[in-house]
Protein backbone atom coordinates (compact mmCIF):
# COMPACT_ATOMS: atom_id res chain seq x y z
CA UNK A 1 0.00 0.00 0.00
CA UNK A 2 2.60 2.48 1.14
CA UNK A 3 4.53 1.11 -2.21
CA UNK A 4 1.68 2.26 -4.41
CA UNK A 5 0.93 5.52 -2.46
CA UNK A 6 4.85 6.12 -3.54
CA UNK A 7 4.32 5.13 -6.66
CA UNK A 8 1.30 7.24 -7.09
CA UNK A 9 3.35 10.29 -5.81
CA UNK A 10 5.82 9.64 -8.49
CA UNK A 11 3.86 9.52 -10.77
CA UNK A 12 1.60 12.74 -9.69
CA UNK A 13 5.38 14.18 -9.39
CA UNK A 14 6.44 13.41 -12.63
CA UNK A 15 3.31 14.71 -14.06
CA UNK A 16 4.15 18.27 -12.72
CA UNK A 17 7.35 18.24 -13.55
CA UNK A 18 6.92 17.56 -17.33
CA UNK A 19 3.81 20.05 -17.44
CA UNK A 20 6.55 22.33 -15.64
CA UNK A 21 9.20 21.44 -17.95
CA UNK A 22 7.31 22.91 -20.74
CA UNK A 23 4.86 25.76 -19.74
CA UNK A 24 7.24 26.77 -16.54
CA UNK A 25 9.04 29.44 -18.49
CA UNK A 26 6.11 31.16 -19.91
CA UNK A 27 4.41 31.50 -16.53
CA UNK A 28 7.29 32.80 -15.15
CA UNK A 29 7.81 35.15 -18.19
CA UNK A 30 4.43 36.41 -17.59
CA UNK A 31 5.19 36.84 -13.83
CA UNK A 32 8.32 38.70 -14.09
CA UNK A 33 6.80 40.84 -16.08
CA UNK A 34 4.09 41.75 -13.44
CA UNK A 35 7.00 42.51 -10.86
CA UNK A 36 9.79 44.12 -10.16
CA UNK A 37 12.04 42.06 -8.87
CA UNK A 38 13.19 37.94 -9.84
CA UNK A 39 12.75 36.59 -6.20
CA UNK A 40 9.10 38.18 -6.49
CA UNK A 41 8.28 36.70 -9.32
CA UNK A 42 9.24 33.34 -8.55
CA UNK A 43 6.99 33.97 -5.14
CA UNK A 44 4.14 34.73 -7.00
CA UNK A 45 4.70 32.25 -9.62
CA UNK A 46 4.65 29.23 -6.76
CA UNK A 47 2.01 30.98 -4.64
CA UNK A 48 0.42 30.17 -8.16
CA UNK A 49 1.01 26.85 -8.79
CA UNK A 50 0.82 25.83 -5.04
CA UNK A 51 -2.83 26.73 -5.03
CA UNK A 52 -3.57 24.95 -8.65
CA UNK A 53 -2.16 21.72 -6.82
CA UNK A 54 -4.25 22.10 -4.10
CA UNK A 55 -7.34 22.74 -6.33
CA UNK A 56 -6.50 19.55 -8.78
CA UNK A 57 -6.02 17.20 -5.38
CA UNK A 58 -8.83 17.99 -4.28
CA UNK A 59 -10.82 17.67 -7.36
CA UNK A 60 -12.25 21.52 -7.12
CA UNK A 61 -10.66 22.98 -10.17
CA UNK A 62 -13.31 23.49 -12.90
CA UNK A 63 -11.94 22.08 -16.16
CA UNK A 64 -9.05 20.26 -17.56
CA UNK A 65 -5.72 20.89 -18.53
CA UNK A 66 -5.94 22.86 -20.73
CA UNK A 67 -7.50 25.57 -18.32
CA UNK A 68 -4.58 25.12 -16.19
CA UNK A 69 -2.67 27.85 -18.20
CA UNK A 70 -5.74 30.45 -18.27
CA UNK A 71 -5.94 29.78 -14.17
CA UNK A 72 -2.54 30.37 -13.78
CA UNK A 73 -1.96 33.52 -15.48
CA UNK A 74 -5.17 34.98 -13.31
CA UNK A 75 -4.02 33.18 -10.29
CA UNK A 76 -0.27 34.86 -10.76
CA UNK A 77 -1.92 38.72 -11.31
CA UNK A 78 -3.84 38.68 -8.23
CA UNK A 79 -0.84 37.61 -6.39
CA UNK A 80 0.72 39.84 -7.74
CA UNK A 81 -1.82 42.86 -7.03
CA UNK A 82 -1.93 41.65 -3.47
CA UNK A 83 2.03 41.18 -2.97
CA UNK A 84 2.29 44.48 -4.59
CA UNK A 85 -0.66 46.02 -1.52
CA UNK A 86 1.35 43.83 0.78
CA UNK A 87 4.79 45.46 0.12
CA UNK A 88 3.65 48.85 -0.92
CA UNK A 89 6.10 50.71 1.66
CA UNK A 90 8.42 48.01 1.93
CA UNK A 91 9.00 47.62 -1.36
CA UNK A 92 9.44 51.58 -2.05
CA UNK A 93 12.67 51.12 -0.17
CA UNK A 94 13.77 47.76 -1.21
CA UNK A 95 12.69 48.90 -4.94
CA UNK A 96 15.85 51.70 -4.26
CA UNK A 97 17.99 49.25 -2.69
CA UNK A 98 17.49 46.76 -6.24
CA UNK A 99 18.00 49.83 -8.13
CA UNK A 100 20.90 50.40 -6.62
CA UNK A 101 21.86 46.68 -6.96
CA UNK A 102 21.19 46.46 -10.80
CA UNK A 103 23.29 49.94 -11.46
CA UNK A 104 26.43 47.72 -9.99
CA UNK A 105 25.61 44.75 -11.94
CA UNK A 106 25.36 46.24 -14.85
CA UNK A 107 21.44 45.76 -14.53
CA UNK A 108 21.03 42.84 -16.11
CA UNK A 109 17.68 40.56 -15.47
CA UNK A 110 17.33 39.31 -18.54
CA UNK A 111 13.82 37.78 -19.34
CA UNK A 112 14.55 36.27 -22.71
CA UNK A 113 17.00 33.58 -24.26
CA UNK A 114 19.52 35.39 -26.37
CA UNK A 115 20.79 31.99 -28.18
CA UNK A 116 20.28 32.15 -32.22
CA UNK A 117 18.57 35.69 -32.20
CA UNK A 118 20.61 39.18 -32.94
CA UNK A 119 22.14 40.32 -29.56
CA UNK A 120 21.70 44.02 -30.06
CA UNK A 121 18.25 43.91 -31.63
CA UNK A 122 16.59 41.04 -28.51
CA UNK A 123 18.31 43.24 -25.91
CA UNK A 124 16.33 46.69 -27.33
CA UNK A 125 13.09 44.89 -27.92
CA UNK A 126 13.62 43.41 -24.26
CA UNK A 127 14.43 46.93 -23.09
CA UNK A 128 11.17 48.72 -24.81
CA UNK A 129 9.02 45.70 -23.72
CA UNK A 130 10.15 46.33 -20.04
CA UNK A 131 9.57 50.07 -20.43
CA UNK A 132 5.86 49.89 -22.01
CA UNK A 133 3.08 50.24 -19.35
CA UNK A 134 1.98 47.14 -18.14
CA UNK A 135 -1.25 47.26 -19.48
CA UNK A 136 0.04 46.75 -23.14
CA UNK A 137 3.11 44.41 -22.08
CA UNK A 138 0.72 41.88 -20.27
CA UNK A 139 -1.23 41.84 -23.81
CA UNK A 140 1.38 41.40 -25.34
CA UNK A 141 3.52 38.63 -23.08
CA UNK A 142 0.30 37.08 -22.82
CA UNK A 143 -0.45 36.66 -26.68
CA UNK A 144 2.77 35.98 -28.24
CA UNK A 145 4.84 33.61 -25.73
CA UNK A 146 1.55 32.53 -23.65
CA UNK A 147 -0.25 31.61 -26.57
CA UNK A 148 -3.51 33.04 -25.20
CA UNK A 149 -6.44 34.32 -27.41
CA UNK A 150 -8.00 38.01 -26.94
CA UNK A 151 -11.03 36.40 -25.52
CA UNK A 152 -8.67 34.70 -23.03
CA UNK A 153 -6.64 37.82 -22.31
CA UNK A 154 -9.99 39.64 -21.61
CA UNK A 155 -10.79 37.32 -19.52
CA UNK A 156 -7.56 37.21 -17.59
CA UNK A 157 -7.50 40.97 -17.23
CA UNK A 158 -11.43 41.58 -16.73
CA UNK A 159 -11.38 43.81 -20.09
CA UNK A 160 -13.48 42.81 -22.93
CA UNK A 161 -11.98 41.12 -26.60
CA UNK A 162 -11.90 44.22 -28.32
CA UNK A 163 -9.80 46.13 -25.48
CA UNK A 164 -7.26 43.18 -25.29
CA UNK A 165 -6.46 43.60 -28.91
CA UNK A 166 -6.82 47.63 -28.93
CA UNK A 167 -4.06 47.21 -26.31
CA UNK A 168 -2.04 44.29 -28.28
CA UNK A 169 -1.74 47.07 -30.92
CA UNK A 170 -0.90 50.23 -29.44
CA UNK A 171 1.92 47.86 -27.70
CA UNK A 172 3.02 46.96 -30.86
CA UNK A 173 3.11 50.22 -32.39
CA UNK A 174 4.76 51.41 -29.12
CA UNK A 175 7.40 49.32 -29.41
CA UNK A 176 7.88 50.02 -32.77
CA UNK A 177 8.50 53.75 -32.43
CA UNK A 178 10.75 53.03 -29.71
CA UNK A 179 12.53 50.86 -32.31
CA UNK A 180 13.06 53.73 -34.66
CA UNK A 181 13.82 55.97 -31.72
CA UNK A 182 16.95 53.29 -31.43
CA UNK A 183 17.83 53.25 -35.22
CA UNK A 184 17.39 57.43 -35.38
CA UNK A 185 19.60 57.28 -32.31
CA UNK A 186 22.06 54.67 -34.51
CA UNK A 187 21.63 51.60 -31.64
CA UNK A 188 20.64 50.15 -33.89
CA UNK B 1 -1.73 45.67 -38.89
CA UNK B 2 0.76 47.35 -41.84
CA UNK B 3 4.03 45.26 -42.70
CA UNK B 4 6.92 47.14 -40.22
CA UNK B 5 4.34 46.07 -37.39
CA UNK B 6 4.14 42.63 -38.36
CA UNK B 7 8.27 42.46 -38.60
CA UNK B 8 8.17 43.28 -35.29
CA UNK B 9 5.77 41.12 -34.08
CA UNK B 10 7.96 38.45 -35.84
CA UNK B 11 10.93 39.35 -34.17
CA UNK B 12 9.07 39.24 -30.89
CA UNK B 13 7.74 36.12 -31.66
CA UNK B 14 11.61 34.42 -32.45
CA UNK B 15 12.69 35.59 -28.38
CA UNK B 16 12.28 32.66 -26.13
CA UNK B 17 11.59 33.31 -22.88
CA UNK B 18 14.22 32.06 -20.73
CA UNK B 19 13.77 28.81 -19.95
CA UNK B 20 13.22 27.63 -15.93
CA UNK B 21 16.09 26.66 -14.53
CA UNK B 22 16.37 22.68 -13.34
CA UNK B 23 16.42 23.89 -9.59
CA UNK B 24 13.68 26.32 -9.62
CA UNK B 25 11.45 23.21 -11.46
CA UNK B 26 12.38 20.79 -8.53
CA UNK B 27 11.30 23.65 -5.95
CA UNK B 28 8.09 24.03 -7.75
CA UNK B 29 7.04 20.45 -8.34
CA UNK B 30 7.99 20.27 -4.20
CA UNK B 31 5.89 23.03 -3.17
CA UNK B 32 3.14 21.52 -5.88
CA UNK B 33 3.44 18.16 -4.03
CA UNK B 34 3.67 19.62 -0.53
CA UNK B 35 0.46 22.11 -0.81
CA UNK B 36 -1.19 20.54 2.42
CA UNK B 37 1.94 22.42 4.22
CA UNK B 38 0.87 25.36 3.17
CA UNK B 39 -1.68 27.30 4.71
CA UNK B 40 -4.81 28.54 2.67
CA UNK B 41 -4.87 31.94 2.41
CA UNK B 42 -8.23 32.40 0.87
CA UNK B 43 -9.33 32.80 4.42
CA UNK B 44 -7.32 35.75 5.12
CA UNK B 45 -9.93 38.91 5.76
CA UNK B 46 -8.52 41.66 3.25
CA UNK B 47 -9.36 44.97 4.58
CA UNK B 48 -9.87 47.62 1.27
CA UNK B 49 -9.66 51.07 2.79
CA UNK B 50 -11.83 53.08 1.30
CA UNK B 51 -10.29 55.99 -1.29
CA UNK B 52 -9.59 58.75 0.62
CA UNK B 53 -7.72 61.24 -1.54
CA UNK B 54 -10.63 63.14 -2.53
CA UNK B 55 -12.09 63.66 1.25
CA UNK B 56 -11.16 67.29 1.52
CA UNK B 57 -10.89 67.89 -2.06
CA UNK B 58 -15.17 68.24 -2.16
CA UNK B 59 -16.04 68.88 1.25
CA UNK B 60 -18.86 66.38 0.64
CA UNK B 61 -21.15 65.40 3.91
CA UNK B 62 -19.92 61.58 4.06
CA UNK B 63 -21.75 60.87 7.45
CA UNK B 64 -24.87 61.29 5.18
CA UNK B 65 -26.24 58.42 5.93
CA UNK B 66 -26.74 59.55 9.61
CA UNK B 67 -29.07 62.68 8.26
CA UNK B 68 -30.58 61.26 6.21
CA UNK B 69 -31.81 58.09 8.31
CA UNK B 70 -33.48 61.34 10.82
CA UNK B 71 -35.06 62.72 7.41
CA UNK B 72 -36.60 59.37 6.63
CA UNK B 73 -37.62 58.94 10.29
CA UNK B 74 -39.50 61.50 10.50
CA UNK B 75 -41.21 61.29 7.13
CA UNK B 76 -42.02 57.54 7.79
CA UNK B 77 -42.68 56.81 11.13
CA UNK B 78 -44.61 60.36 12.65
CA UNK B 79 -45.07 62.26 9.61
CA UNK B 80 -44.90 65.26 11.90
CA UNK B 81 -41.74 67.10 12.03
CA UNK B 82 -40.90 69.10 15.13
CA UNK B 83 -38.70 72.10 14.41
CA UNK B 84 -37.86 74.95 16.67
CA UNK B 85 -38.51 78.18 15.25
CA UNK B 86 -38.50 81.84 16.10
CA UNK B 87 -41.24 84.43 15.29
CA UNK B 88 -39.94 87.81 16.01
CA UNK B 89 -36.91 87.30 17.49
CA UNK B 90 -36.76 89.75 20.46
CA UNK B 91 -33.68 91.73 21.33
CA UNK B 92 -32.47 91.56 24.33
CA UNK B 93 -30.12 94.09 26.03
CA UNK B 94 -27.05 92.30 28.03
CA UNK B 95 -25.76 94.83 30.31
CA UNK B 96 -22.43 94.52 31.69
CA UNK B 97 -21.64 94.51 35.24
CA UNK B 98 -20.57 97.97 36.67
CA UNK B 99 -21.16 99.12 32.92
CA UNK B 100 -23.95 101.27 31.21
CA UNK B 101 -26.40 100.18 29.00
CA UNK B 102 -24.75 101.72 25.75
CA UNK B 103 -25.10 100.56 22.32
CA UNK B 104 -21.40 98.99 22.31
CA UNK B 105 -22.23 96.78 25.22
CA UNK B 106 -25.46 95.00 23.60
CA UNK B 107 -25.68 91.81 22.18
CA UNK B 108 -28.82 90.46 20.32
CA UNK B 109 -29.99 87.32 21.60
CA UNK B 110 -32.73 84.67 21.09
CA UNK B 111 -35.32 85.15 24.00
CA UNK B 112 -36.43 81.98 24.81
CA UNK B 113 -40.09 82.93 25.73
CA UNK B 114 -40.37 83.64 21.87
CA UNK B 115 -39.44 80.74 21.07
CA UNK B 116 -42.26 77.84 20.06
CA UNK B 117 -42.68 74.90 18.13
CA UNK B 118 -44.51 74.78 15.35
CA UNK B 119 -45.59 71.22 13.11
CA UNK B 120 -43.99 70.31 9.51
CA UNK B 121 -45.49 67.79 7.54
CA UNK B 122 -43.46 65.82 5.14
CA UNK B 123 -44.81 66.44 1.74
CA UNK B 124 -42.49 64.51 -0.53
CA UNK B 125 -38.88 62.71 -0.20
CA UNK B 126 -36.88 61.81 -2.98
CA UNK B 127 -33.19 60.38 -3.47
CA UNK B 128 -31.45 61.64 -6.54
CA UNK B 129 -28.06 59.67 -8.02
CA UNK B 130 -25.77 62.96 -8.87
CA UNK B 131 -23.55 60.70 -10.30
CA UNK B 132 -21.89 56.88 -10.29
CA UNK B 133 -18.38 56.26 -10.81
CA UNK B 134 -15.84 53.22 -11.23
CA UNK B 135 -12.90 53.75 -8.57
CA UNK B 136 -11.03 50.33 -8.86
CA UNK B 137 -11.31 46.79 -9.00
CA UNK B 138 -10.73 44.97 -5.41
CA UNK B 139 -9.34 41.16 -5.40
CA UNK B 140 -9.22 40.03 -2.11
CA UNK B 141 -6.79 37.33 -2.17
CA UNK B 142 -7.77 34.10 -4.09
CA UNK B 143 -11.57 35.34 -3.89
CA UNK B 144 -13.94 36.93 -6.67
CA UNK B 145 -12.75 40.39 -7.99
CA UNK B 146 -15.04 43.24 -6.85
CA UNK B 147 -15.82 46.54 -8.67
CA UNK B 148 -15.97 49.77 -6.21
CA UNK B 149 -18.75 52.00 -7.42
CA UNK B 150 -18.43 55.67 -5.87
CA UNK B 151 -22.52 56.88 -5.86
CA UNK B 152 -22.89 60.68 -5.52
CA UNK B 153 -26.26 61.02 -3.87
CA UNK B 154 -28.47 63.75 -2.72
CA UNK B 155 -32.07 63.16 -0.18
CA UNK B 156 -34.25 65.84 -1.03
CA UNK B 157 -37.24 66.44 1.34
CA UNK B 158 -40.08 68.89 1.28
CA UNK B 159 -41.89 69.93 4.40
CA UNK B 160 -44.90 71.74 4.81
CA UNK B 161 -45.79 74.38 7.42
CA UNK B 162 -49.05 74.88 9.15
CA UNK B 163 -49.24 78.19 6.60
CA UNK B 164 -48.80 76.20 3.61
CA UNK B 165 -45.07 77.36 3.07
CA UNK B 166 -42.69 74.46 1.99
CA UNK B 167 -39.30 74.12 3.67
CA UNK B 168 -37.24 72.28 1.18
CA UNK B 169 -34.07 69.90 3.34
CA UNK B 170 -31.04 68.50 0.82
CA UNK B 171 -29.04 65.80 2.16
CA UNK B 172 -25.78 65.58 -0.08
CA UNK B 173 -24.04 62.13 0.53
CA UNK B 174 -21.34 59.81 -0.87
CA UNK B 175 -21.98 56.21 -0.57
CA UNK B 176 -19.48 52.64 -2.08
CA UNK B 177 -20.22 49.59 -3.25
CA UNK B 178 -18.81 46.45 -3.92
CA UNK B 179 -20.41 44.80 -7.36
CA UNK B 180 -18.89 41.36 -8.02
CA UNK B 181 -16.54 41.13 -11.44
CA UNK B 182 -17.73 38.71 -13.73
CA UNK B 183 -14.90 36.25 -14.33
CA UNK B 184 -14.00 32.63 -15.78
Amino acid sequence: MRNSGTYAMKEKSSRWREWLSEHGSKLLLFARQQTRRQEDAEDILQEALVKLARKVDEGIFVGGQEAWMPFLYTQIRREAIDLGRRNDRRKKREDTVVEDEQCQSGGEDAWFESAGYDEERRSLLEAALKELPGKFSDVIVMKIWGGRTFAQIGDILEISMNTAASRYRYGIEALRKRLSGARIRGDL
Amino acid sequence: MDSELQKIETDLERMSPGSMPEGMIRRMEEAMEGWQEVPEQDEIEKVVPFPQEERSDRGETRSGWSLWAAAASVALLGGVAAMVLTVEPTPRKVVERGGSSAGDSTATMINPEALHTIELAPKTAKRTILDASDRDVIIPNGSRPMRLMRIDLVDRVVFLSPDGEEVHLEVPSVNYQLIPVPTD
